[in-house]
C-alpha cells in the first residue's frame, strides 16, 4: 500500500488532472475497486462500473476530503453505484448471521464442544512455500469464487486487498460485527479447502 | 473456560489481534493446554496469511489500456472550454449522497417494463429520472408521453428545445439536466463555447431569430413568469412565431422546471451513460 506521502503526491496529481497519475492510479486501486463492486454485481457489470467511476472521479477528486484513504473512498463510489444499480434486484439473503462457524466445521465438535475430528499436524510449510504450488493456487482461486457474494467480497477487501474491518464495514454497508461473522465464515471454508487439498491433493 | 468450539469461533479475531484482553486471556490459556486447537490455529493463520499473497482474478492487462485511453479522452476534454463549469457539476458529492428514493432497476412490472424499453430506444438507456418515476407506473407513463410530445414529436427543432432545457436547468441550478442537455447540445453541433454562452451569458448563439425570441421567453417564463411582458411575446410573434410555437416552447419550459424539482428534491444523481 502506498505511504502516506505517496498516496498525498497520488491525488495532487489527480487533481492536477495529470494523466500519469491516473495511469497509476488506475492500476494500484482498481483491483480493490473491483473487490468491492463484484460484491454486488457480476464480473463483467464490475468492470464496467469500475471504468464508469475513474471517469467520475476526474470531477469528484477536487471534492475528495482526505477522511479516508483515497482506496476506501474510490471503493465506497463503486459500491454506491453498484447498488443502485441492483437496487430491486433481489439480493443475497443473509439468513444464519449469528453463527460464526461455518456447518463444515461445527460438524467437527462433539456436542461438548471438543473436538471430533482434530486437524491434522499443520507442519512449517510457509505461506511462501505453499504460494509456490500452483494446483493449490487455483483451487484457492476455484474456492473463492464459489463463495457466497458477500463472504467474497468481504475475503477480497479485507485478506487480499487489505483493508481494515472498519473500511470495509464501509464499503460494503453492513455493521462491523457482520463484517467479521461473513469474514470468518469465508476464512473457514478456505481453510477446510486447503486442509482437504494437503491430504489428498484434491481440489 | 472456554472449549475448543469457541476458540475456533474467536479464531479469526485471534489471528488478527483484534479480541478484547479478557478473551485473548481465555483464549490463549486454552491454547497453552490443547494441542488440537494450537493445530488448527497455525493451519487457519496460515489459509489467511496465503490468502493474503493471493490477488481476486487478476484485473486483465486490456481493462487498463481501455481505461488510459478513456480517462485521456476525458482530461482532454476538460482542458478545452468547459461545457460546464466544474463546480456546477460535483460528483465529489456521490461518496456520501445517496438519492432519497432509489431507481427502479429492474421490475416485472408489465406497463413498466414497455415504457423502459421504449424509452431505451429512444434514449440509449433508462436515466434515473425514468426510474425514479417508475414506482408510480401511472405517473411514468405521464411523463414519458410529455417527453414524447415535446421533444421528439411537435414543431420547433430538437435543438432549441434542447437549449430550452438547458437553460431552465441552468437558472434552476439542477446539475442534472444542465449536464445532460449540454451534451445533448453539443451532439447536436453546437461548440463547447456556445454552450457555455448560452448558459452563463444569455446568449442564443447559432439560432435563427424566431428561436432566440422562444428561447428567451421561456427562459423568462422560468425565472420571472409574473413579470413577463407581452412585448417579449409579441417579439416571438414578430419573428414568425405563432401560438403553438409559443405553447409548445413553454411546455418545454414547463416540463423541465418540473423536472429540475423532482430530481433535486430526491437527489438523484446524473446516470453516467447521460454524461457521454
Amino acid at each position: 500500500m502506498a505511504s502516506d506521502t505517496e498516496e498525498q503526491a497520488l491525488i495532487d496529481g489527480l487533481r492536477r488532472r495529470d494523466q500519469s497519475a491516473y495511469q497509476k492510479a488506475v492500476r494500484l486501486y482498481s483491483g480493490a475497486m473491483m473487490a468491492a463492486a463484484r460484491s454486488m454485481v457480476d464480473p463483467a457489470t464490475a468492470e464496467d462500473l469500475v471504468q464508469e467511476t475513474w471517469l467520475v472521479v476526474i470531477d469528484a477528486i477536487d471534492g475528495f476530503e482526505g477522511r479516508s484513504a483515497l482506496k476506501t473512498w474510490l471503493c465506497t463510489i463503486v459500491a454506491n453505484r453498484a447498488r443502485n444499480r441492483l437496487r430491486s434486484r433481489k439480493r443475497e439473503v443473509l439468513t444464519d448471521f449469528q453463527s460464526p462457524l461455518d456447518p463444515a466445521m461445527e460438524a467437527r465438535f462433539s456436542q461438548g464442544g471438543q473436538w471430533s475430528q482434530p486437524t491434522a499436524h499443520w507442519g512449517a510449510e510457509s505461506a511462501e512455500a505453499l504460494m509456490e504450488n500452483e494446483a493449490l493456487r487455483n483451487c484457492i482461486d476455484k474456492h473463492v469464487q464459489a463463495l457466497p457474494e458477500s463472504q467474497r467480497s468481504v475475503l477480497a477487501l479485507r485478506d487480499m486487498q487489505g483493508l481494515k474491518s472498519e473500511e470495509v464495514s464501509q464499503i460494503v454497508g453492513l455493521s462491523e460485527g457482520n463484517v467479521r461473522v461473513l469474514l470468518h465464515r469465508a476464512r473457514q471454508r478456505i481453510f477446510t479447502m486447503i486442509e482437504g487439498f494437503r491430504k489428498n491433493g484434491r481440489c | 473456560m472456554l472449549n475448543c468450539r469457541d476458540v475456533t469461533r474467536l479464531a479469526s479475531d485471534w489471528i488478527d489481534g483484534e479480541l478484547p484482553l479478557r478473551d485473548r486471556l481465555r483464549v490463549r490459556t486454552h491454547l497453552w493446554m490443547c494441542r488440537h486447537c494450537r493445530r488448527f490455529m497455525a493451519g487457519f493463520e496460515a489459509g489467511r496469511d496465503l490468502l493474503r499473497k493471493t490477488s481476486q482474478s487478476p484485473v486483465p492487462a486490456r481493462f487498463y489500456t481501455q481505461l488510459d485511453r478513456a480517462i485521456e479522452q476525458q482530461l482532454r476534454r476538460q482542458s478545452g472550454p468547459a461545457v460546464v463549469a466544474a463546480e456546477t457539476f460535483s460528483p465529489a458529492e456521490e461518496a456520501s449522497n445517496q438519492p432519497f428514493v432509489e431507481g427502479v432497476a429492474e421490475t416485472d412490472n408489465h406497463k413498466v417494463r414497455r415504457i423502459f424499453a421504449d424509452i431505451e430506444a429512444r434514449e440509449g438507456h433508462v436515466p434515473n429520472l425514468f426510474r425514479a418515476y417508475a414506482h408510480h407506473p401511472e405517473i411514468l407513463e405521464h411523463n414519458w408521453n410529455r417527453v414524447k410530445t415535446l421533444m421528439y414529436d411537435g414543431i420547433l427543432s430538437l435543438r432549441l428545445k434542447n437549449a430550452i432545457a438547458a437553460v431552465v436547468s441552468q437558472d434552476n441550478g439542477c446539475e442534472y439536466c444542465v449536464v445532460y442537455h449540454s451534451s445533448m447540445l453539443q451532439t447536436l453541433g453546437m461548440t463547447p463555447r456556445q454552450v457555455e454562452a448560452l448558459l452563463h451569458q444569455d446568449q442564443a448563439p447559432g439560432f435563427a431569430p424566431q428561436e432566440a425570441a422562444l428561447l428567451q421567453l421561456a427562459r423568462h417564463s422560468n425565472r420571472d413568469p409574473q413579470g413577463t411582458t407581452l412585448a417579449l411575446i409579441d417579439q416571438a410573434r414578430e419573428a414568425g412565431a405563432r401560438e403553438a410555437a409559443l405553447i409548445e416552447a413553454l411546455g418545454v419550459m414547463e416540463l423541465y422546471s418540473s423536472f429540475n424539482k423532482f430530481l433535486d428534491t430526491l437527489k438523484i444523481p446524473l446516470d453516467v451513460a447521460a454524461g457521454e
